[in-house]
């Protein structure tokens, strides 16, 4: 089983555009709806740990190092759906696949 | 998908490796076979005689005779020359509008867009079919005593679908206009004769076919009607002034053989690998192929996966190490929609929605499946983020697919 909270990962512009900071947001409010189990870490589009990804386009939001969405700001239901089969699988112990 | 990371490429549209026998072939020409073919000694003498070499490489791959093969710095170059310089190199003032369609490369559109505001060129932009094709009848309706030059590519970059080029070439000839064709996608993917195509100009460009970037080569049956973009020197009989890329033509000869010889085992492959991408509109609901019904190139899949964001799906890809696309290499950096799958009639939001993967006959098959299973997973995973949670299906002419259905 995998240890610690689940990462949500937003690469984004500095400074950031609009659909940036819906997407900050957004991540905020699943986090706070997921305490100790969702966190949210923030990285700029030149930063060093954004190069890992390659190509980016903000806002890019990563989970468990698979992209859900690139240049817009992804729907909370799916990223719910998304997040609570990644806590389920984690629970598991398996890998959530999509 | 546990499986080790291997990086799938499949944009070979875009670019594609340098083979290693022209990567071989092309090493002597950077260090002691460095001559300029212009002087009189031998070491200049030797890259001459590549040039001609390559030359008769390039003319054996296109079914034409050595001397009606120019060299240019590439697809954009050839396009650029055949248009402006046909136009600059006129002899009948009347004659003067260009006559071309909404699916050309932009090296073709901007070239003609650049006449008509520069020089008052009027230029006609015809449509094309659902298809992605053009209409031969609706080239016909287009023409007139007035009409220079026909502009028609023989294969499109994003859809693969090819165009009808012998039936517009009897169509541009019987009205007394010069025929050029964007050659730069169906080189090396289809057996090509501009013989039996029966035009006047052929753009080709070396690196869609394992040659180097920045080279490429112009047919032109008669020298006489272009005139030249660029002064300054005499090589390519005045055409293209400038010192001959010696070593990018001697690889440009050497893929060009190579093309030439395995064109129809190439073929064959690529068709084998396209079935596995055409086959995810099977697998992915609301998928559809762009360009169905249509004959295109071999090794290209145009696929639109309503409600999954282009650009979220190919950089998902990326990060696993599968490399496809999202249109024309040149537009992929933009977010607008495709000028091309909009022009065959595609909704803003499916062509948003389309990626292209396009393969090269040395991709390992088994690549190929894992890439497929990987795309329908990412489709998946994109589409709970983007898509409204009941996307239901649609008709065939759905306007979430078609617009003006």
């Amino acid at each position: 089983m995998t240890s610690g909270p689940l990462e949500l990962l937003l690469i984004r512009n500095e400074p950031p555009c609009r659909k940036c900071h819906k997407t900050d947001k957004l991540l905020r409010a699943i986090a706070e709806d997921h305490p100790g189990e969702v966190t949210v870490r923030v990285i700029t589009a030149g930063s060093p740990a954004a190069a890992e990804f390659g190509a980016v386009m903000t806002p890019m939001v990563v989970l468990n190092r698979k992209v859900v969405s690139a240049g817009l700001v992804p729907l909370r239901s799916g990223l719910e759906r998304l997040i609570a089969a990644e806590l389920s699988a984690r629970r598991s112990g398996r890998d959530a696949g999509a | 998908m546990g499986r080790p990371r291997r990086e799938i490429y499949l944009d070979r549209n875009a670019t594609g490796p340098v083979r290693r026998e022209v990567a071989e072939a092309v090493r002597p020409f950077l260090t002691e076979r460095f001559g300029n073919p212009s002087a009189p000694y031998a070491v200049a003498r030797q890259a001459r005689e590549h040039v001609r070499q390559a030359r008769a490489q390039v003319a054996a791959l296109l079914g034409c005779d050595t001397g009606d093969i120019l060299f240019t710095g590439g697809g954009t170059e050839s396009n650029n020359l055949a248009i402006k310089g046909s136009f600059l190199g006129r002899d009948a003032p009347d004659r003067c509008r260009i006559v071309t369609t909404t699916i050309e490369h932009p090296s073709v559109r901007e070239s003609c867009l650049w006449l008509e505001r520069h020089f008052g060129t009027p230029v006609t932009f015809v449509p094309v079919q659902r298809t992605g094709q053009v209409d031969p009848r609706e080239i016909e309706a287009a023409m007139g005593p007035d009409v220079l030059l026909v502009s028609v590519m023989h294969a499109n970059n994003e859809t693969g679908v090819l165009q009808p080029v012998r039936e517009v070439a009897e169509i541009a000839h019987r009205c007394g206009a010069l025929f050029h064709v964007d050659g730069v996608q169906a080189v090396g993917k289809l057996p090509v004769n501009v013989t039996e195509i029966d035009c006047d100009f052929y753009s080709i460009s070396a690196h869609k076919f394992g040659g180097l970037k920045g080279v490429g080569a112009l047919y032109v049956r008669d020298r006489a009607v272009l005139a030249p973009l660029q002064s300054g020197g005499h090589q390519e009989g005045g055409l293209r002034a400038g010192t001959e890329n010696v070593p990018g033509i001697a690889a440009l000869g050497k893929a060009a053989e190579i093309a030439h010889s395995h064109v129809d085992e190439n073929r064959e492959k690529c068709l084998a690998l396209r079935r596995i991408f055409d086959n995810l509109t099977k697998r992915i609901p609301m998928t559809r192929l762009n360009g169905a019904g249509a004959e295109r190139l071999p090794n290209t899949t145009n696929l639109c996966c309503l409600y999954a964001d282009a650009m979220s799906v190919v950089l998902a890809l990326s990060v696993e190490g599968i490399y496809v696309g999202t249109g024309s290499a040149c537009a992929s950096h933009t977010q607008a929609p495709s000028k091309i799958l909009r022009a065959m009639g595609l909704s803003e939001l499916a062509a948003y929605c389309s990626i292209r993967i396009s393969v090269g006959p040395e991709l390992d098959p088994e690549d190929a499946e894992f890439a497929a299973d990987t795309i329908v997973e990412t489709v998946k995973r994109i589409r709970l983020v983007t898509a409204p949670e009941e996307i239901g299906t649609c008709d065939e002419d759905c306007p979430c697919f078609l617009e003006n259905a």
